[in-house]
């Protein structure tokens, strides 16, 4: 069963569509990298998981619940960290955690402490005291204190500097191996997504644009450096440029122009000729 | 619902609790002073009115504004909690507080009015429903606009000034409608019944006004409200300003439009015939009758002269504390017409010079104050003594008198007389009201007879008999006094100054006879330090030392713009020797001091060492 499924999902800000028939599924237990520029749609699909907005269009269903209104009892299985906590910020990390564990069964008040303990987070500090990162620590805490199924991290990494993004992801990737936890985090930063995610999925203007692994998806996308005129047959989608997506079946069987050259390509190139697409195929 | 309940209570418990103390400081001041209100439960009346409003400003600025504008919503809005759930919980929480700490101001307010009110249950009960209704309407609007996030601070004013606006531009019963009708203090005496009309209004409006917050908070999962609730731009900043700054524009414009109801005076004694005139009551009611007619007579003679239209009503009220001389004019905020004050039953009524002034007053009104502007006034203020005065001979040979004695003084102050005409408020200042008004009738009558009846009559309805129509715009295209005198072919102003002094100085030696007679003893005041910067002014007429005939001392402390100094705005201290004035002054005060002295050969008060100065 997959712990996420989004068909065909359409949303609206007044005249201007964040989504337009998004379509991806997150297996239960995995990391999944969501991928996508600013403005792609990737903050608008993680608020409707957590049932911050609703779908105008398409169906959603969380943990093998449809969502048209997020039940408590649904929102109790799932974390949620986001770009930038507003958290109160007269309480402290203990009065917060004290507040936020008693909207959840499940809240586990000694891993809470030892989630403060590992992350480094301050418990008699005030949030209004705590520098971003911390505060983004903090958020991670409160949403794995309560063993959630599901966790959706929206760029938490975002306004961290890289030593503290790197200590978070460590910790992120040792937490979700401990409690087996599905993640479902987004970012536009590649080398991150490489780093911690088993699946990817880019999004661009509101449609997914590839979804699976990352290795699969090295494997469908390569540069053809070939003399101008000649392009590959049937089964090659060109991206940008000289960068064409294919089935490896295609690619193993050389089915490029005679004399061309073929190039492998880092996740952050392939991501690029996505993102960079100006047109999307229906 | 507990946990959220807990997270408000630590977050706003010291605010709630000293915005209740503020309300218990005000219970208890209200109460302090319940014996000048007649009873401790229109303190309670007091209470609720101007804290029930403010107080849930306070509450739902701090529990709901506070939450939605530092975007702390957002992180509530994640939790497994509806936001029904939260706002339901901050309503409760506000509203109860509010309730509570309201019972105890009634609970309070019952235990002191013990003995003093007759308190039945019933009577308790009533007083509690009608504050309660007003409380939870107070609270749920208080609630709904905090929504609003940026826009309440347009939404707020708007609503003041639509209340405003209702009460007096469009005259509409406010206080009869429902909410504000059942905290009347009418609340405390009304024991038959609750009045359930309005207690059903009241909170029918506040349950529609709670379920708008709800539809409101909820309508587009919340982010309606979240987008209300970011800051103004300065391009709405400015947006905002300038649009109620419009809508106050647009609200003075029509209130300055507004005809006002003519004033009413219920025991008044009315003329028979002509300009409607009325003349309170003072004495005996023959008087009264004589005065209303002459002053009817004087103003028809005036409208047919000036060929006015649409006369206001002129009202003489009794007033025994001035003097027989001294005439004022009531300010009428509230009503439409002129308003005049003097003691009709002293001895010393001048009975003609009321009547001009009068007709000043009645022609100030009629030129919207554009007559009594300092270049024309002294031609406001002769035109109504040569009004009156016209077929009185033995009036003329008084004001005669009295201008050749005020030519006199001018004589000492050759700078006020030089600009006689340009000058005229500080000429009148300096003289006194009753020989300035002789000066300036010397001076109309001197014009009329230089310039023949038709010219003048063109020149004074030009000048005096114009309405304007209070448009701003009008006053910035009226022609000036030197071209209305131009235009109705009178001199220009410095051949009538030199045309008037020479009529002056014959009348000064065609009356020396009388004038010698009238002694003019030296008049003075000094300032002399008492201690730090603080000063004491002392006045004198004629010696240093002892007694004197009977004068007075007027005074007043001027401020940086006063121009004309109204009569009623003057202290007076009546004596018959020095001294010194019951005042201190610091160092740099700007004062007007002068002294007044009857003088029985001219029948009126001689001002004397009238001046502005500087106490240092």
């Amino acid at each position: 069963m997959n712990a996420v499924e989004l068909d065909s999902v359409i949303h609206r800000y007044g005249k201007v569509k964040a989504l337009d028939g998004l379509s991806l599924s997150v297996r239960q237990g995995e990391m999944f990298g969501f991928l996508g520029r600013n403005g792609a749609g990737k903050t608008t699909t993680l608020k409707m998981l957590i049932g911050l907005l609703r779908p105008d269009k398409g169906q959603i269903t969380v943990l093998g619940r449809s969502v048209k209104r997020m039940p408590a009892s649904l929102k109790q299985r799932i974390g949620y960290v986001c770009q930038e906590p507003n958290f109160y910020p007269w309480m402290t990390a203990d009065q917060l955690g004290a507040f936020v564990g008693s909207f959840y069964p499940t809240w586990d008040a000694p891993e809470f402490q030892r989630l403060l303990r590992i992350l480094d987070v301050p418990r008699d500090r005030r949030a209004s005291e705590m520098s971003g990162g911390t505060r983004t620590k903090l958020g991670l805490a409160l949403a794995l204190a309560p063993r959630p199924e599901l966790l959706l991290l929206d760029e938490p990494t975002a306004g961290l500097d890289p030593v503290a993004r790197r200590e978070f992801n460590d910790q992120l990737q040792v937490l979700q191996r401990e409690q087996g936890t599905t993640v479902m985090f987004s970012s536009h930063l590649v080398g991150e997504v490489e780093q911690l995610a088993q699946r990817v999925g880019i999004v661009q203007s509101g449609r997914c644009r590839f979804e699976g692994e990352v290795g699969a998806l090295r494997s469908q996308v390569r540069r053809i450096v070939a003399d101008a005129g000649s392009e590959p047959g049937d089964g090659f989608t060109q991206l940008r440029g000289d960068i064409w997506q294919a089935e490896p079946a295609l690619w193993e069987a050389r089915a490029w122009p005679p004399g061309a050259a073929v190039q492998l390509l880092s996740l952050e190139d392939i991501f690029l000729a996505f993102a960079r697409t100006d047109s999307v195929p229906a | 619902m507990r946990a959220l309940l807990c997270k408000e209570w630590r977050e706003h418990r010291w605010v709630l609790l000293a915005v209740v103390l503020l309300l218990a400081l005000a219970q208890a001041v209200a109460l302090n002073g319940a014996g000048t209100m007649g009873s401790p439960m229109v303190a309670y009346q007091k209470v609720v009115v101007l804290m029930a409003p403010l107080i849930s400003l306070v509450f739902a600025n701090r529990l709901v504004v506070r939450e939605y504008m530092g975007r702390t919503q957002l992180f509530l809005e994640t939790l497994p909690v509806s936001r029904s759930q939260v706002l339901a919980v901050k309503w409760l929480l506000g509203m109860a507080v509010l309730l509570l700490a309201m019972a105890a101001c009634l609970g309070a307010t019952l235990l002191v009015a013990r003995g003093q009110v007759l308190l039945t249950p019933h009577y308790v009960a009533l007083v509690a429903i009608r504050s309660a209704s007003f409380v939870f309407l107070c609270y749920a609007l208080a609630f709904m606009v905090g929504l609003t996030g940026r826009y309440r601070v347009v939404v707020w004013p708007l609503l003041l000034l639509c209340l405003v606006a209702a009460d007096t531009t469009g005259q509409l019963p406010v206080a009869k409608w429902a909410p504000l009708y059942l905290v009347q203090e009418s609340m405390v005496y009304e024991r038959g019944g609750l009045p359930l009309q309005a207690v059903s209004i009241t909170c029918a409006i506040a349950a529609a006004l709670v379920a708008a917050t709800f539809a409101l908070a909820l309508s587009a999962e919340g982010s309606l409200v979240v987008a209300l609730s970011r800051r103004m731009r300065p391009r709405e900043l400015s947006a905002v300003t300038i649009g109620f700054m419009t809508v106050l524009m647009a609200i003075s414009v029509l209130e300055a439009r507004k005809p006002k109801p003519p004033f009413e005076l219920a025991h008044a004694v009315r003329s028979t015939d002509g300009p409607p005139v009325a003349v309170g009551f003072a004495g005996s009611p023959g008087v009264a009758r004589a005065l209303a007619n002459a002053l009817s007579s004087d103003l028809a003679r005036m409208q047919a002269f000036l060929a006015l239209r649409d006369p206001p009503a002129l009202t003489a009220l009794p007033d025994d504390a001035l003097d027989g001389d001294a005439f004022q004019r009531a300010a009428l905020p509230n009503a439409d017409g002129v308003v005049v004050r003097a003691a009709f039953t002293s001895s010393a009524f001048d009975d003609e010079g009321f009547r001009a002034y009068a007709l000043a007053s009645w022609m100030g009104w009629h030129s919207r104050g554009r007559a009594a502007e300092e270049d024309r006034r002294w031609l406001l203020d002769g035109a109504a003594q040569w009004l009156v005065a016209r077929d009185l001979p033995q009036q003329q040979e008084k004001l005669a008198l009295r201008a050749a004695f005020a030519a006199r003084l001018l004589q000492d102050r050759p700078a006020s007389a030089r600009r006689l005409l340009h000058e005229w408020l500080s000429v009148r200042e300096q003289l006194g009201p009753c020989l300035a008004d002789a000066l300036a009738w010397r001076m109309v009558a001197a014009l009329a007879q230089d310039m023949g009846q038709p010219r003048f009559q063109a020149l004074a309805r030009s000048v005096l008999g114009g309405r304007p129509s209070g448009d701003a715009r009008d006053a910035l295209f009226a022609p000036d006094f030197a071209r209305l005198l131009a235009h109705s072919g009178a001199p220009d102003q410095a051949s009538l100054t030199r045309r008037f002094h020479a009529l002056f100085a014959a009348e000064q030696i065609r009356l020396a006879p009388i004038l010698e007679r009238i002694a003019l003893p030296q008049a003075g005041f000094d300032a002399q330090r008492m201690s730090g910067k603080n000063f004491e002014v002392r006045y004198r007429l004629g010696p240093a030392t002892g007694e004197v005939p009977p004068f007075a001392v007027l005074y007043v402390a001027l401020g940086p713009w006063d121009a004309e100094i109204p009569p009623e705005a003057l202290a007076r201290i009546d004596s018959t020797r020095a001294g010194v004035l019951p005042t201190s002054f610091a160092r740099g005060t700007r004062l007007f001091t002068a002294v007044e002295r009857r003088e029985a050969l001219l029948g009126c008060s001689v001002r004397l060492a009238a001046r502005r100065w500087e106490v240092r």
